[in-house]
């Protein structure tokens, strides 16, 4: 559905993506990165409004820049401008007609996928009184109420109060449940994490990583994994498995003992050995670094530092 | 204590009076134009009658030779130079006085004065500012005093050093003798013609959101009526006090009669000052109803 | 140091309700804001900017009391934003200034004497990192820099309470973790106190120890992050690994789960990554932990992960809040 051949893009001397290639046939697909890492260009390239400066990129096999091809994808950009003395329910209509819809199919798409959105109430008021999820929903409407077969949402969930997040996150796995091909950006990382079973991670233009959190982790062989152990005795916990081939590091806190270790099962098996042996020995084992959080940290690793 | 090793120290210290607030926004807003390079050219183009006023006493003190070395030449040359540099109107004419003060004042208030309060409510400076301690009306008078200072470069400052050099080069032995008279008025005037002018452009400025447009609008009324007074001029001959229509000729006539120059504004001073006086009361009831502190937090 | 201070309470809402014309935004708030770093959250429009507002004397409450480090921002503004700093949600700035000149003029505005507040500018963007660019105009900043120089503002003269609207706003992973870090060492190491305003329940989680959740103008929850989010009866997430490679981990597994059901109840069971699976293990108050490990070990797995499952501050969020389905009509722009 989205396949993208050593796409480069230079905006002047800057560059912006550097040789990125990647296919998503379907599902709910992840796009990360620091600010300026390419993902707005990424996305930008994908919707057809700008054009690589090297390379290709399809979607639905055809040139998204096609006017025949853009009508098939549905793109939430990352802005915030709208025609604010319209109401919800015209502005899309417009956008819709824009898009060649006849005026009643428009107005009757539109007024649906607000009541959809759930902007039911507020669609007919204009759009400067909307508070900001609800202008976040307008957006959402906008890509989706010509019913894509690609979906590109550029950090979707800006701005968003608790509740319109999960509603929009629930919203995003639906299109994921019905075939929709989804490429979502975000900054929160467990958010995103929870929401989909692929991530790409863009590191200053380049495609860095490419699969599933888990996935990725276990990649990172060279990482050692860190677990923190909860214990009422923490010594004792800590002399126990001290000794042990694969624990490479240990630092004893006040309820917790943390471990560094590069995997083994000993470990494992260890532990449960202790956790049966005596109450209170250990009361937890929980992994600090399997998120897609601590993948991120690894793989963009803070060599040369920078404010940005 | 540190943290992150980076020093974070814990201070002290005795909050300073509100009104002590007032003098860095103004400074602030005073430099604003003079922070680009286009900006400082436009200022310095914008003291070209002060420039004007300097060759004129070139002239006079014969610094600067025009019209030949002999005395003829030079003298049918200093009569076209105007008022003379003992006179009150030679050292208004660098405010409001010669041809091109208006363009001037109008230039200077359109890009900076008049977008003033408009321009922190497009950048939501007002609620940085306000959550802090400046109460809306002091910050009010921090704007008003920056424009006023940089209209003031021109319109006070200038003057006053036309004077001081038209004291240290003058023939006349008495000539401390025969202008030291009208110096207070002459002060009081162009400080009032700066104030109000800037005064009205920043009270102006608050009752928009955008910058642009706010400026666009000041240029519109502030030329708009000065056209249509002249209008206005042409059409009804005798009805001189529609001259003050213009919000601008209303205060020139206003800063003249401080000064005690005979009016080149025709129109009548209690029109003048009514007129003024409207302006700065209507602007004003706009200014406090417009800056509410609840408008700080989103 | 103010860490070792006696805990007073630095904020202190009682019966607070604030009116804009008839629209009442806060209706009776009571609530306690304690030292450290507490999250003030709720949807938007549910009344906590107009909270902050008039904590920061900006309104003049239609009824109720306020003390902020026992001064009354009602009658005494400037005292209490003296030692309030105050970090805007909104994307603001001051036009044509660098960051540089926008924090000294801001401290200065807070009635920092003018040494200090030079001094002190370079000082707070320097902490926040923003050392090298601070001679660059605010307006050719990147999104995550704005937020540095909001805070570096809200920093600069000291204050003992902050106030921070949503700090991690357009931040990158990276950005918001620094971000959070510096709110918790300010919380935590100089005993600053924080109300912290933000969607991003997790953020939240991460740093304050307390929250109060506000909907419609009311207090609808508030307390410790540890106590909200404990669940009635001990509740255990424990990842199995059934050993011995693929072949004969389905039947091992079996045979695990069946030994846990033996001993306790098991609630679901769900393959993660063969022949590693998940079970979610509810415990009577008294069965000590043990139990479990001694049931893995007996059918001869392992434990890779066992932690007590919590709920999720925004699972606590949206049953205090409300349902989602609710959101379209409820909302009202602030």
């Amino acid at each position: 559905m989205i396949v993208c051949e050593h796409v480069s893009k230079w905006y002047g001397q800057v560059s912006a993506l550097v040789d990125v290639s990647f296919q998503i046939r379907s599902g709910v697909v992840g796009l990360v990165g620091r600010n300026g890492a390419g993902k707005s260009s990424l996305m930008k390239i994908l919707a057809g409004l700008i054009r690589p400066s090297h390379g290709g990129a399809a979607v639905c096999g055809a040139d998204p820049t096609r006017a025949g091809t853009r009508r098939a994808i549905g793109f939430c950009p990352d802005l915030d401008v709208y025609f604010e003395h319209l109401s919800g329910v015209r502005f899309l209509t417009w956008m819709l007609r824009l898009d060649g819809r006849p005026a009643r199919l428009a107005k009757a798409l539109a007024g649906t996928t607000l009541e959809g959105l759930g902007l039911g109430d507020a669609m007919h008021r204009p759009i400067r009184g909307y508070s900001k999820g609800m202008r976040q929903r307008v957006k959402l409407g906008l890509a989706l109420a010509h019913e894509p077969t690609v979906v590109l949402l550029d950090e979707p969930m800006t701005g968003l109060d608790p509740l319109a997040r999960r509603d929009t996150a629930q919203r995003i796995a639906e299109l994921g449940a019905r075939g929709v091909v989804v490429l979502v950006s975000s900054h929160v990382l467990h958010e995103l994490e929870e929401l989909v079973d692929r991530v790409l991670l863009l590191h200053e233009g380049r495609l860095v990583a490419d699969g599933g959190v888990a996935e990725l982790r276990a990649l990172l062989a060279d990482r050692p994994y860190r677990i923190a152990l909860g214990s009422r005795d923490v010594r004792a916990l800590a002399a126990r498995i001290s000794g042990l081939d694969v624990v490479t590091g240990l630092r004893i806190g006040e309820r917790e003992v943390e471990v560094e270790t590069d995997g083994g099962r000993d470990l494992f098996e260890t532990l449960t050995a202790l956790g049966a042996e005596a109450d209170g020995l250990v009361d937890e084992v929980r992994p600090l670094d399997a998120g897609l959080e601590a993948v991120f940290d690894y793989l963009v690793e803070r060599r040369f530092r920078r404010t940005r | 204590m540190t943290i992150f090793g980076t020093g974070y120290r814990e201070i002290s210290f005795v909050p300073e009076p509100t009104w002590r607030r007032i003098a860095p926004l103004a400074w602030a807003e005073f430099r604003l134009l003079l922070r680009t390079r286009l900006g400082l050219l436009l200022f310095l183009g914008c003291q070209f009658p002060a420039l004007q006023g300097l060759a004129i006493l070139m002239i006079r003190a014969g610094i600067w030779q025009l019209g030949g070395p002999s005395g003829t030449g030079r003298e049918r040359v200093l009569d076209q130079l105007g008022a003379s540099p003992t006179s009150a109107a030679f050292y208004v004419d660098p405010a409001f006085g010669a041809a091109g003060t208006f363009l001037v004042a109008l230039t200077l208030t359109t890009v900076v004065a008049s977008r003033a309060i408009a321009r922190d409510r497009e950048t939501q400076a007002l609620e940085l500012l306000w959550t802090r301690g400046v109460t809306p009306i002091g910050y009010f008078l921090g704007k008003w005093l920056g424009s006023f200072l940089l209209l003031g470069v021109g319109a006070v400052a200038a003057p006053l050093v036309l004077y001081a050099f038209a004291w240290s080069i003058a023939d006349e032995p008495d000539f401390l003798a025969q202008t030291i008279g009208f110096l207070p008025r002459l002060v009081a005037g162009l400080a009032f013609f700066t104030a109000a002018v800037s005064g009205l452009a920043v009270a102006f400025s608050s009752l928009f959101r955008s910058p642009n447009v706010a400026s666009m609008c000041w240029v519109l009324v502030l030329f708009g009526a000065d056209r249509a007074a002249a209008a206005f001029e042409r059409l009804v001959r005798g009805e001189s006090w529609l001259r003050a229509v213009s919000p601008w000729d209303a205060i020139r006539r206003v800063a003249e009669a401080l000064v005690g120059l005979t009016p080149r504004v025709g129109a009548p001073l209690e029109v003048a000052l009514a007129v003024v006086a409207a302006l700065g009361l209507g602007l004003g009831v706009a200014v406090v109803r417009r800056l509410r502190t609840t408008e700080a937090v989103g | 140091m103010s860490a070792v201070d006696p805990p007073v309470v630095p904020v202190l809402v009682r019966g607070l309700t604030i009116r804009y014309g008839t629209i009442e935004a806060v209706r009776d708030v009571t609530a306690a804001f304690p030292p450290g770093a507490v999250g003030l959250l709720g949807r938007n429009g549910a009344g906590k900017s107009s909270i902050l507002k008039a904590l920061l004397g900006l309104v003049r409450p239609a009824a109720g009391e306020l003390t902020v480090l026992g001064l009354t921002p009602s009658s005494d503004a400037a005292g209490v934003r003296a030692r309030v700093g105050y970090m805007p949600e909104r994307d603001s700035h001051i036009a044509g200034l660098n960051g540089y000149e926008t924090v000294r003029l801001l401290a200065r505005m807070t009635g920092m004497p003018d040494r200090d507040a030079a001094r002190r500018a370079h000082e707070v963007l320097y902490l926040v990192e923003l050392g090298e660019q601070r001679y660059r105009r605010v307006s050719t900043y990147s999104a995550g820099m704005r937020q540095k120089v909001k805070l570096a503002a809200a920093l600069v003269h000291d204050p003992a309470v902050l106030f921070l609207d949503e700090p991690t706003n357009g931040l990158d992973p990276d950005g918001r973790r620094e971000m959070l870090a510096l709110i918790d060492g300010l919380a935590r190491a100089l005993g600053k106190s924080v109300v912290l305003s933000s969607h991003i329940l997790h953020d939240v989680e991460r740093v304050c120890r307390d929250v109060i959740v506000l909907e419609r103008g009311r207090v609808v929850a508030s307390g410790a992050v540890a106590e909200l989010t404990r669940h009635a009866r001990r509740q255990l997430e424990v990842d199995l690994d059934a050993g011995d490679g693929l072949g004969g981990a389905s039947s091992q597994i079996e045979s695990l789960a069946g030994a846990l059901r033996a001993v306790h109840g098991v609630a679901s069971f769900e393959w993660l990554d063969r022949p590693v699976a998940r079970a979610s293990v509810e415990l009577e108050p008294e069965m000590p932990t043990r139990i479990v490990f001694a049931a893995v070990r007996q059918a001869g797995g392992n434990v890779r992960r066992l932690v007590e499952r919590r709920l999720s501050l925004e699972d606590v969020f949206v049953d205090v809040v409300g349902r989602p389905e609710r959101t379209g009509s409820a909302e009202v722009a602030s």
